[in-house]
């Protein structure tokens, strides 16, 4: 409508679809009222006396002679003049002034009431009822469409203009307002001489008026909705926003995260006040149509997804919640603000909320509103439970969105999970949950970015998390899936858990170690180990469990019911294979018991938790390690006493260490000085180990100083003469000794390994040229004294050692409990060619499995095929590496090569 | 206002058919996948832990369902210092059925045939996943040394079982004959 061209063509297509539909103007107000002209006389000329001018008729043979004319003609020409005067007369008293260019002055009604006379009425009815009051005056036009027509061309060429002129220098509220005051009064201005018509109309036929009145109406809301709506529709809209969100508390300015919700005042009234009065007058004036309704329905559903963001976004805690619980729950209010779907044990915060925001404010505003408007669909009070579950809704997806980051901010979200489940009531949104979570767990976490302690902990709270979220597990499972198959890739899964069961947690809370341990576990086990136990229980179903609900509808075949979150259950559950766990568990346990003293009430504790898990069977090897270090503290004394080795306990100190190895007993020794003989002597404390149920142990040759030899002879002596048919072997490279270096200023107390402690001891004997010896003595071992004493030199550089004296060695027997990196070099070195030759074995086992069963004689390059084929973990060695290592089998006489196969060699 | 349309405006945006929600579920069912990983497993525990007198090895087409296993009689059994071959057929759902196991090496026994086919109930109705090509194996040497006379295939060798040893015996090693898949 803005575009006058565009107008002009849609009026001419709707034209020739349709037809134009001409009306006639009002008579021009200068056409005198002149009566129907004498024959001969001119139309529209001064009145003349035509009797002077024509005393008689001049010609006779005017056939059109009014006078001539016969009854019925007469009577039609007398009937169309009265309609000609009589439309005259009312078109003429009806047409609309100009509109007032100060639309704010109240312009009195043209025409007034007053000004009307007899001659009105009798023309007005005329109009009104041609055919019983004109039955004979053809053309006859109908009043009401005139009015219609005149109504739409005086709006669109008078009134649309001003609002379009307004539109461009007005702010909203103002265009908003003035446009309302400028339809109004045109309203009033069209609808008066309706009005008048009416009245008339209501006299002479009552009851007759209402369909026309409202066809008008209809008629004229549509023009002006049609017209003002589109350049209105914006700023109503602003407007009608503002005044929304105040009236629902959300604040008004975008972007700003911290503005709150603005709870119930004196604004919110007044607005609300301001939203009803308008959308009122919009209605009286035509504008409360379709499109009002549409961004009505916008706004409202925008506000909605605005308050649950507001109010609801991060926060998770259900700290502040419970106590608001409390309160609502003890009044008994909460029955009747929730709805029905949503009724939970303890419903939270930002639930409750939400609800009472929707019911006091939201579906309030909603009713009302739309009760004003006159729309087919009624929106009673009862559609506020719809709301609420909309709302709802709406939370549980910005919860879903944020879930991840709950999980991690467990357990300070409790709150946000209490939402979440009170929200997924729905298997589709079980399954969207389950679905976006996987989603953002594999953007997040399951990257080589990401250690795996962290995706272990992440692990821990979803479990956690989750379980508060649904006590099935299902949603876990669904989650958990794709998580536990990457844990499965990451080598170190296994041992990040077993070294997190045994941390220890009070260490754990001074030091925040928890950033390399996984704490949590130790925490765990140490607080609620007992739970594991009812999980026995939960096979059958338990009859006097009045909490019992059915299966989640979305459970699987395999499905489950476990009450308790059972993180450690879960994580170990999750890596499958047991044997891979014990093993590590093993190794860890097995360095432990070597590298500390003390009680190892944890390593009991997780071996307890393992058995009830795997059962007593596979963990059998693990008993007896635990079994041996207690038994090894027990014969260490007896034998140290019996032998003389003893020292107070609390000067008990030792220099070097070793193993022990025998058929089946090994042995930890540690040295401790004697006494009497002063400090010099060293002393030896002895683990003995059960060597078949310990895993593989690191031993290197090299000749540990005699005097330690000396002690390890009596010790053996007398660990013999206690258990007649054992043998004790000593493990040198195993153990730890602590020695106490005196240089000229200082003395250095190191805890060292002892094939270091042995470079150190070779310094004691007496003089500086010691060193020397030292490599011939030390033997075996071509790299390790170099290494230690490059340690050594560069533990004291400034000082040469005088007379390293060492007196406080204590002695474990660990692999790996070096404190200086080359140390921790050497070993992984001598683990590296052991594990290949034992490889190597495995791949021997294969080879001869081969040529045993599948086929007789292979060619290489068959058998590396084969190999690489069908071994898990991969055949990393090339074809020559293999021929190689056949041929060294050849040559051991256990295969054959023939015409370029190998085969077995028949004994 | 069309309240009909809400409740699909209220389900989740995104949320999948349900068709597509199997395959969240965890995957417990057997397929090709953990057949071969199970047998791969299998092997290698066969490997890293061979019992004496047993041992087995997929076939040198490299299919992995298909293996051949060699058995050596035991000592104090008229089968001692025999040595006998088998095929393993595995079922694409194993574990959850049991192979297909024949006698390779002719052999004179009351419970195998004279096509090879062997009469055990763990092979049969008895099978459960917890049984592996090892406990098999293990199963069938001991089977060698204690025929289930009561239900032979082979009647002839179950009499004579009972009766007359040295006879037994004979006719083990004369139908004994080593065979060489070349």
């Amino acid at each position: 409508m803005t575009n006058p061209r565009s107008s002009t063509r849609q009026k001419r297509v709707f034209d020739s679809v349709f037809g134009a539909r001409e009306f006639s103007q009002p008579t021009p107000h200068a056409t005198p009222d002149t009566g129907f002209t004498v024959p001969g006389q001119r139309f529209g000329g001064p009145l003349v006396d035509i009797s002077h001018v024509f005393p008689a008729p001049p010609l006779a043979n005017i056939r059109d002679d009014p006078r001539s004319l016969s009854q019925e003609e007469s009577s039609h020409v007398k009937d169309k003049v009265r309609w000609d005067r009589s439309w005259h007369i009312v078109t003429h008293a009806l047409l609309l002034p100009e509109f007032p260019q100060n639309w704010n002055s109240i312009v009195p009604l043209q025409p007034q009431k007053e000004l009307l006379d007899g001659g009105f009425d009798h023309s007005l009815d005329n109009v009104l009822y041609p055919q019983d009051r004109l039955p004979f005056a053809r053309d006859t036009e109908d009043i009401f469409e005139w009015h219609t027509q005149q109504v739409r061309s005086h709006f669109l060429h008078q009134v649309l203009p001003i609002i379009l002129h307004l539109r461009e220098n007005h702010a909203p509220d103002l265009l908003v307002r003035s446009s309302i005051k400028i339809l109004e009064t045109a309203h009033h201005q069209y609808l008066h001489g309706l009005a008048i018509m009416k009245e008339h109309m209501d006299i002479s036929a009552p009851g007759t008026s209402m369909p026309i009145l409202a066809k008008f109406r209809r008629d004229l809301h549509a023009i002006i909705s049609k017209s003002v709506m589109e350049p209105l529709s914006a700023a109503l809209r602003r407007l009608f926003e503002r005044h929304i969100y105040t009236v629902l508390g959300l604040p008004l300015t975008k972007g700003n995260e911290n503005s709150a919700i603005v709870p119930e005042g004196l604004g919110s009234e007044e607005a609300r006040r301001q939203i009803i009065g308008l959308v009122e007058s919009l209605r009286n004036i035509g504008l409360a149509g379709e499109k009002f309704q549409v961004s009505f329905a916008e706004i409202m559903n925008s506000s909605m997804t605005e308050y649950v963001y507001r109010g609801c976004k991060g926060l998770w805690d259900s700290e502040d919640g419970t106590s608001y619980n409390n309160a609502t729950g003890s009044s008994g209010k909460e029955g009747t603000v929730l709805p029905r779907t949503a009724h939970h044990s303890s419903p939270s915060r930002c639930v409750t909320d939400l609800c009472e925001w929707i019911e006091n404010r939201y579906a309030k505003l909603a009713v009302q509103v739309l009760g004003v408007l006159d729309i087919k669909t009624q929106v009673s009070w009862g559609d506020k439970e719809k709301y609420k579950e909309m709302g709802i809704g709406r939370l549980a997806e910005l919860r879903i969105n944020e879930l991840f980051d709950i999980v991690k901010n467990w357990p300070h979200s409790g709150g946000a999970l209490d939402d979440l489940r009170t929200a997924i009531t729905t298997p589709q949104r079980r399954l969207h949950l389950t679905e976006a979570f996987a989603n953002t767990l594999n953007e997040k976490l399951l990257h080589p970015g990401a250690s795996t302690l962290q995706i272990l902990q992440t692990y821990i709270s979803m479990i956690w998390s989750f379980h508060a979220l649904d006590h099935s597990k299902v949603l876990l499972d669904r989650v958990a899936y794709p998580l536990q198959l990457y844990l499965c890739s990451r080598e170190d899964t296994v041992r990040i858990i077993i070294t997190g069961l045994l941390a220890d947690p009070e260490d754990s809370q001074g030091k925040e170690t928890s950033v390399e341990k996984l704490v949590e576990l130790a925490h765990l086990l140490n607080s609620g180990s007992e739970k594991i136990e009812q999980r026995a229980n939960d096979e059958d179903l338990d009859w006097h469990d009045m909490e019992w609900v059915p299966d989640p509808v979305d459970a699987g075949p395999g499905y489950k019911r476990s009450k308790n979150a059972d993180i450690i259950g879960t994580l170990i559950g999750a890596l499958g294979a047991q044997d891979v766990f014990i093993k590590e568990f093993q190794n860890i346990i097995g360095e432990n018991l070597l590298k500390y003293d003390g009680g190892f009430e944890r390593e009991i504790k997780v071996l307890e938790l393992l058995k009830v898990r795997f059962g007593e069977s596979p963990l059998q090897a693990c008993e007896v390690m635990l079994k041996d270090i207690q038994d090894s503290g027990r014969v260490n004394g007896l034998v140290r006493k019996k032998q003389k080795l003893n020292v107070t306990p609390d000067e008990e100190a030792a220099i070097l260490s070793h193993r022990a190895e025998k058929q089946h007993r090994q042995t930890r020794g540690s040295g401790g000085p004697n006494l009497e003989e002063a400090a010099e002597k060293p002393s030896i404390n002895a683990k003995i180990l059960s060597r078949l149920f310990w895993p593989q142990l690191q031993d290197d040759n090299f000749l540990v100083p005699s005097e330690i030899a000396d002690l390890q002879k009596r010790y053996e002596e007398g660990f013999a003469s206690l258990k007649a048919s054992r043998k004790l072997t000593w493990l040198h490279a195993l153990g730890q000794a602590t020695v106490e270096l005196e240089l000229e200023d200082r003395t250095i107390v190191e805890e060292v390994h002892t094939w270091q402690a042995t470079v150190i001891w070779a310094f004691q004997s007496d003089n500086e040229k010691a060193p020397q010896h030292t490599r011939p003595e030390i033997l075996g071992q071509q790299t390790s004294p170099t290494r230690s004493i490059a340690l050594h030199v560069c533990r004291s550089r400034d000082a040469e050692p005088r007379r390293p004296r060492a007196s406080n060695a204590q002695a474990a027997a660990s692999s790996s409990a070096a404190n200086d990196n080359d140390g921790d070099d050497e070993s992984n070195q001598l683990k590296k060619d052991s594990i290949e030759s034992e490889k190597m074995q495995l791949y021997w086992q294969f080879i001869q499995s081969m040529l045993k069963n599948s086929s007789s004689q292979m060619p290489l390059q068959q058998i590396a095929m084969t190999l690489k084929m069908l071994i898990m973990d991969g055949f990393p060695y090339s074809n020559e590496e293999l021929r190689e290592f056949l041929a060294r089998k050849v040559a051991d006489g256990e295969l054959e090569l023939v015409g370029g196969k190998y085969k077995l060699n028949k004994k | 206002m069309n309240y009909d349309m809400e409740d699909t405006q209220n389900a989740a945006p995104g949320s999948l058919p349900p068709n597509q929600a199997t395959k969240l579920a965890p995957r417990k069912g057997p397929d090709a996948h953990s057949t071969t990983k199970r047998l791969q497993t299998e092997l290698m525990q066969l490997m890293t832990s061979s019992a004496p007198g047993i041992s087995a090895f997929p076939s040198a087409d490299g299919n992995l369902l298909s293996w051949t296993a060699t058995i050596e009689g035991p000592d104090d059994t008229p089968y001692a210092d025999l040595t006998f071959k088998l095929s393993f057929a595995f079922p694409s759902n194993y574990p959850y059925a049991p192979p297909t196991v024949l006698f390779k090496t002719p052999i004179y026994h009351p419970n195998v045939d004279f096509s090879g086919r062997i009469c055990l109930d763990i092979l049969k109705d008895k099978w459960t996943a917890a049984y592996n090509i090892q406990t098999v194996l293990l199963s069938l040497q001991s089977l060698l040394g204690e025929p289930n006379n009561a239900s032979p295939l082979n009647g002839e060798a179950a009499e004579l079982w009972d009766k007359d040893m040295e006879d037994f015996k004979k006719k083990v090693l004369s139908r004994h004959r080593d065979v060489d898949d070349e």
